[in-house]
């Protein structure tokens, strides 16, 4: 049975396709009204959100991630469609002074990891496979509905990503990499399965614009906050908690975000422009080539934000009436006994110990033994 | 010269016994260089309490010797284990010994190809000729380069069972000199039933044998004559009959096939990557697991493919063959230690006529030297103190392989 | 490959060798000098860095506010030093109970050959442990603080100011929340023996000759040890000690940590006395008059084996350790308590980041100021240049030692064959002979305590040295006196040394290089001082060449070189002249020191007894015998 948040979540979708097509139906000229109402093309706003790295020492890329999840849902993109993968749990580190605590600032006004987080994959769940897995929604079927990406071709994809890269990689954890060309093949995936409209690709560590120069497939802005051989620099020190605590780029992106409201008219041109060269010690980089629109017509909160533009429909529509009840759970019976296997092989029997104590070989095996030692000893004395 | 036999050989066992008896035994049979996964002695007493128990040895990853070794060493442990060591010192005192009637008959057998081939060489070859004189010194010389050499001491003395794989294949050399191909056969699938590589010995030992059987009929030496290829089926077949022998009493002891998997699918497979002299474990630590299979076949394929270019090359002499055979075994086989170098070290002399102009001897020396010094002071840096890391060791393997290709090379290009 | 094989391009070889390597081993030897100071200048050793991203030394605010209990702390043990006849370890437990640690203490003894009948010492550890409140016990972090009382205070300082400051700091350390590894307060009697005792209880390592007790608390494995000797509250610098025990080294970044956090908390690291250098005097002549002489400490320090302080002993576990001496400044006024306790919880803090063992940055290093470093890259350049000599000549004499190419007899006679091989039948056993001997002189120490010390009524120090010397001479003098009997062919004579001397040549250089790559400063200093000598060396028939030849061999002995060494040392650091009462000193010092080279490493697994025996005397012996050889027509 669908929980309430995702009724609301498949509903929302529905009804507006309803409206839409009723609308459509009923009249051709309603037509530019509802280009109007979805003029830009999507109906449903997704975030993924990834920090790849763990240690102590790289507390600001989770700092980065969560900051990144606070502004996002505070613009109306609900849990349920944020996928956010945090690959260390800072708050509950044993060095952290402030445990259960992330801070993105030296003066500790926001714990960014306050109550209402939810972290769909974290620690060594964030690794290159699962993160692909999500894109691409090739997900085992036993997969819990918060941790896909369920999007469609009318979905906007906000993918934020920060940790420590290289020229054409992004490091996992400590042990593997993602490609440039694998993330790459990953969105061409995407576009090909539908499962997006358009994407917007921000990427936080060092020499990050190499991480979307592959990229091939349409509708995808890229936003990176080093050229490539620069490095992406942090901001500031905590110095009651030790650790370096946010990263430049992502730091003059929330101060850019925060001044946002749902209703806000900057356009992602204006976005492109946050973090010039004295505040960010490195050039950012952004690549529109893929990208069907004109930036400067393009809201920030096209994915940043929600959709919200919801009209009530006064008609009644027929949703028919599925049977929720499936009674055959409770009702399967438990049959038999249950019994523990057994973990190790059986013990032998007490009386037998002693016949085991020592070695006991067949008298197959003796008969055998002794006829080839014969034979043997024959073959090589037999010539001397 | 029998008195300096005699003296030689009171040396290399005094040696033997003196390190043998000491507390030093036990820290010798845990160097890698000479202890490896297969012929570890420890590895053996475990296997002998758990079969003593009642625990198939083979179901774990620990014991990877074949059931039949075991079994005699059970025996052993079970009757009188204060002999163990005796018998690791008389196996390898047999060696020695077997060396050196390999060595008088192959230099006897290389003289009379000499004086039969006589007229066809050149005239300024003297040098590269064999003198009667060295029928006599060069054996003696093959028994004291065993007995003394620092590297088969010490493999006796941390009991390493290389020992065993040894004796049987230097038995079956002698065996193929003599031309008694069932018993050469025999020793030669004891060998390969113990540590699989000797297989590659069965083409120059049928190869020998025939070559003896047309010198006997006076026929001229071409493989392809039905005599020939009687007899090199015959002793395929003869070593198919006694390896099956073998295998067969293997299973009719354990009652299970597992240790095919434990012994043969261990040196073939290669899963204990624990640091040792050889090639592998360096390379198949560094690579991504996707490429291991692949990686494995050229490794192994490696180990065997040069047994058919020598053939082809050296087909005049099979038991020149056998010998380089017995190099590449030590080079390339998946876990070698110095216990294997021995033999082949000994038997080098043997050639000495044709190294007139094989110049590089103190180069080649001085690598190994260095090496084997130079790898258990990396070890020591790289586990114990923590201050260096595989690469310093490997490099030193690296160095001690790369000396043994070269000699080798110069041998095979000297001859 | 094919340089090699070809027989012209060996001839071509062997040609250039033979020409060249007198000349090229002279240059490469005065190059050996010229690149050690090079590599020791400004301008070619590297700045250090912290290369472990975890430290982050430094960043966090330090929370240690004053330090106004250590006086107290330091007032009371020195009152009880005084009252106690050893270390007042029940006032010490009360401490560390009062502060809220889990407390326990350690006895121990020693028992060596080589003890005099009267004394057997004891004493007691005493260690605390903070556990970390949010993790589980796994890694430990040791603060230890040697206890020192009678002479030994005032031989190596005072450490009570130091004890103190370590209950200060732990009182601040038990309020804390975000200690990731446990803190193992240690105090430790007897110095190295307390600290070997501790070590192997901890490590469940059992020795024959230190008897202790079982600890009856543990922690995780150890990440790193500081060691804290600070003798007063007024501290004019901090010195660092990082020689190990057989000459190993800390990570360097351990090293840096604390430079960099002295710096910040304003109190002057310096190393081997010596400061971080000016800019001024780092540009004037790249500053190697400073940096020079600071290196040469430091290799003539690593190159003694013995640890300075007990931070050594921690490294040979696999455990990164430090040692911080304050130096007692001669003013009268000042405290410096504060910033140390603020550099020492600033170390514990960063050592607190270390997420895995110190590991990224270099183990194999010498260092020419506190802020500069030489790697290994750059420093076997002069090992090498130097270990390429003795190559070159062993690889001279080897063409040298060919047998000519006699024209063979048509029936092949058997001396023809003998002569093929080179006289591989002297070397060999001499070889093997000569190791026998070191074998021997490497077990002796023992025989000599149990039978001359009963007979001769000497102390067992005396009873060793002159048994070594004993043996020595004996080894020595019999080749001396050894005569040829057998008439040889001269040029056969002639063969045998120069094959000998290869031997004794390629097998110096490949000991040297293994020896390097443990102790490269020992392996440097012996290499610098025997490579001539060993060069020249040669029999003379000429009576003068040979006495001049031999006087010189021996003034490289082992036991003339520990005293070259030792004098060096004086001169250059203590600013003695050369003098008798010098010359008196540096013998009174080896003798001392022969002794404690063979307790150490019964105690203490030291390798320099064992180094020297088996290694360095046999390979000079063989230079001796090789100049021996008698018989000669020059």
């Amino acid at each position: 049975m669908a929980s309430p948040c995702h009724f609301g979540k498949c509903m929302i979708p529905v009804v507006l396709l309803l409206c839409c097509l009723l609308s459509m139906s009923l009249s051709a000229s309603n037509e530019e009204n509802v280009e109007a109402f979805f003029k830009s093309g999507h109906t449903n706003n997704w975030a993924v959100l990834v920090c790849t790295s763990r240690f102590w020492f790289n507390y600001r890329h989770v700092a980065n991630v969560l900051s990144m999840y606070h502004s996002v849902k505070r613009l109306g993109i609900p849990d349920s469609q944020i996928i956010l993968m945090v690959a260390d749990d800072m708050a509950c580190n044993p060095r952290n002074p402030r445990p259960a605590a992330v801070f993105n600032n030296a003066h500790q006004h926001i714990n960014v990891y306050g109550d209402d987080v939810e972290v769909d994959y974290r620690g060594y769940e964030v690794t290159v496979e699962n993160f692909i897995r999500v894109l691409t929604g090739r997900l085992p079927p036993s997969t819990p509905r918060s941790k896909r990406l369920m999007t469609d071709d009318r979905s906007n994809v906000l993918v934020y990503m920060t940790g420590h890269g290289g020229d054409g990689f992004l490091k996992f954890q400590d042990a593997e990499e993602i490609s440039s060309i694998e993330l790459a093949d990953a969105f061409g995936q995407m576009w090909q399965k539908r499962r997006y409209h358009e994407v917007l690709f921000v990427i936080d560590t060092c020499q990050a614009v190499s991480m979307f120069q592959q990229f091939y497939s349409p509708n995808i802005l890229g936003v990176g906050s080093s050229q490539v051989g620069e490095d992406s620099l942090s901001h500031h020190v905590d110095s009651s908690i030790g650790v370096y605590i946010i990263d430049r780029y992502t730091y003059y992106a929330l101060e850019f975000l925060e001044k946002l409201s749902t209703t806000s008219q900057k356009t992602i041109a204006d976005f492109f422009k946050v973090c010039p060269y004295q505040q960010c010690r490195s050039h950012t980089g952004y690549r529109t080539d893929l990208f069907q629109r004109d930036i400067r017509n393009v809201l920030v909160t096209d994915f940043f934000g929600s959709v919200r533009n919801v009209e009530i429909s006064t008609d009644r529509l027929p949703l028919s009436e599925t049977n929720h009840t499936n009674d055959s759970g409770e009702n399967r019976k438990m049959e038999g006994k249950f019994i523990y296997v057994d973990q190790f092989p059986a013990k032998p029997k007490t009386d037998s110990d002693e016949s085991h104590k020592g070695m006991k070989f067949s008298a197959k095996f003796i008969i055998a033994n002794t006829i080839f030692l014969a034979v043997a000893s024959l073959v090589f004395w037999s010539r001397r | 010269m029998a008195a300096s036999i005699v003296w030689i050989t009171l040396l290399g066992i005094l040696s033997r016994v003196i390190i043998l008896g000491s507390h030093f035994s036990n820290v010798l049979s845990d160097r890698v260089e000479l202890s490896t996964p297969l012929t570890s002695w420890k590895r053996m007493t475990e296997g002998m309490f758990l079969i003593k128990n009642g625990i198939s040895p083979y179901l774990g990853d620990n014991f990877h010797e074949p059931p039949l070794l075991l079994y005699f060493f059970t025996i052993m442990d079970n009757t009188t284990p204060a002999l163990i060591p005796l018998v690791f010192l008389f196996l390898d005192l047999t060696t020695a010994f077997l060396l050196y009637r390999v060595a008088k008959y192959l230099l006897r057998y290389l003289l009379s190809e000499q004086i039969k081939e006589g007229p066809s060489y050149a005239k300024d070859v003297d040098v590269l000729l064999l003198k009667r004189s060295s029928l006599s010194s060069i054996p003696t010389l093959v028994l004291s380069i065993y007995l003394l050499n620092p590297f088969s001491i010490l493999t006796c003395s941390a009991q390493s069972t290389i020992i065993i794989t040894n004796v049987l294949v230097t038995a079956t050399f002698l065996l193929t000199l003599k031309g008694q191909w069932w018993s050469a056969t025999l020793s030669l699938a004891l060998a390969s039933y113990q540590s699989l590589y000797p297989v590659m010995l069965i083409v120059p030992c049928a190869m020998h044998v025939a070559n003896l059987k047309m010198q006997e009929n006076k026929e001229s030496i071409s493989y392809s004559s039905p005599t020939a290829v009687t007899i090199m089926l015959k002793i395929a077949l003869s070593f198919l009959l006694w390896s099956v022998i073998l295998i067969t009493l293997s299973f009719l002891m354990l009652e299970s096939w597992d240790f095919l998997q434990s012994t043969y699918g261990f040196i073939l497979s290669v899963p204990d990557l624990k640091p040792n002299l050889g090639l592998f474990w360096y390379y198949f630590m560094e690579m991504f697991e996707h490429f291991r299979i692949f990686f494995l076949w050229v490794f192994q394929m490696n180990a065997f493919i040069y047994t058919i270019p020598l053939t082809i090359i050296l087909w005049k002499c099979p038991s020149f063959v056998f010998f380089c055979q017995l190099v590449l075994i030590a080079i390339f086989k998946s876990y070698p230690s110095l216990g294997d170098i021995t033999v082949y070290l000994a038997l080098l002399p043997v050639w000495s006529h044709t190294f007139h102009y094989l110049r590089n001897g103190l180069v080649v020396s001085v690598m190994i030297v260095i090496s084997t010094v130079l790898a258990p002071v990396l070890w020591h840096l790289w586990i114990y103190a923590g201050s260096a890391n595989a690469n310093f060791f490997f490099a030193f393997t690296l160095i001690y392989n790369t000396a043994q290709v070269y000699r080798h090379c110069r041998a095979v290009e000297s001859l | 490959m094919g340089l090699m094989t070809s027989p012209k391009a060996q001839k071509v070889i062997s040609s250039f060798v033979l020409k060249s390597y007198r000349p090229l081993g002279i240059l490469l030897y005065l190059g050996a000098f010229v690149a050690i100071l090079i590599v020791s200048s400004n301008q070619f050793s590297a700045n250090t860095y912290i290369s472990e991203n975890a430290l982050l030394p430094g960043l966090v605010d330090r929370q240690y506010k004053s330090a106004h209990d250590v006086a107290g702390y330091s007032e009371h043990l020195d009152t009880l030093k005084d009252l106690e006849g050893g270390i007042p370890s029940a006032w010490l437990e009360e401490k560390f109970q009062e502060i809220g640690l889990d407390t326990y203490s350690q006895n121990f003894s020693v028992s060596h050959p080589f003890q005099e009948a009267d004394g057997k010492l004891t004493g007691i550890n005493v260690f605390a442990i903070l556990r970390a409140p949010r993790i589980a016990g796994t890694e430990a972090v040791v603060f230890s603080v040697p206890y020192r009382q009678g002479q030994t205070e005032i031989d190596l300082g005072s450490t009570s100011h130091g004890i103190a400051l370590m209950f200060s700091l732990a009182k601040l350390f038990i309020q804390q929340t975000y200690w990731s590894k446990d803190i193992i307060f240690l105090i430790v009697d007897k110095e190295n023996i307390g600290a070997q005792a501790w070590l192997e209880a901890y490590h469940e390592v059992s020795s024959d000759y230190i008897h202790r007790s079982p600890l009856h608390g543990r922690s995780g494995a150890i990440m790193a040890a500081v060691n804290l000797e600070m003798p007063d509250k007024r501290v004019d610098h901090l010195d660092i000690r990082i020689e190990g025990l057989n000459g190993q080294l800390p990570n360097l970044d351990l090293f840096n940590m604390v430079v960099k956090l002295c710096h910040k908390e304003g109190v002057q690291p310096t190393f081997h006395g010596e400061g971080s250098l000016s800019y001024h005097q780092l540009q004037e002549f790249f500053g190697i008059k400073y940096t020079s002489k600071t290196m040469l400490s430091n290799m003539l320090r690593q190159a003694s084996g013995k640890p300075y302080g007990i931070h050594g002993l921690f490294l040979r576990y696999g455990v990164p350790a430090i040692t911080l001496h304050g130096q007692p400044s001669g003013s009268t006024y000042g405290d410096q308590t504060y910033s140390v306790g603020c550099v020492m919880e600033g170390i514990f803090r960063s050592i607190n980041n270390l997420l895995e063992r110190f590991h990224q940055s270099f183990f194999f290093y010498v260092l020419p100021e506190t802020r500069k470093y030489v790697s290994i890259g750059l420093y076997m350049i002069p090992v090498g240049m130097l270990l390429v000599i003795p190559t070159l000549q062993g690889l001279a004499l080897w063409f040298l030692s060919e047998p000519k190419n006699s024209k063979p007899d048509k029936d092949g006679t058997s001396s023809q064959s003998n002569d093929k091989f080179r006289q591989h039948h002297y070397a060999i056993p001499t070889f093997i002979g000569v190791h026998v001997c070191g074998v021997l002189l490497y077990l002796s120490p023992e025989f000599f305590v149990s039978s001359f010390s009963s007979y001769f009524g000497l102390s067992s120090g005396e009873a060793l040295v002159t048994g070594l010397a004993a043996v020595f001479t004996g080894i020595t003098l019999l080749q001396v006196f050894n005569k040829s009997d057998q008439q040889e062919v001269e040029d056969n004579q002639e063969k045998k040394w120069m094959l000998l001397k290869c031997y004794a040549l390629v097998w110096q250089a490949i000991s040297l290089l293994a020896l390097s790559m443990i102790n490269f400063s020992l392996a440097f200093l012996v290499a610098i001082f025997t490579i001539p000598v060993f060069a020249v060396c040669r029999p003379y028939n000429n009576f003068i060449f040979s006495v001049l030849n031999k006087l010189m061999l021996l003034l490289v002995s082992p036991p003339l070189l520990l005293c070259l060494l030792i004098a060096a040392h004086d001169i250059i650091f203590k600013g003695h002249s050369i003098s008798l009462n010098t010359i008196a000193n540096v013998g009174s010092v080896a003798m001392g020191s022969i002794p404690s080279a063979v307790i150490d490493q019964y105690l203490f697994n030291d390798w320099t007894f064992a180094v020297v025996t088996l290694v360095l005397f046999p390979s000079w012996q063989m230079f001796w015998i090789s100049s021996s050889v008698k018989g000669l027509d020059n």
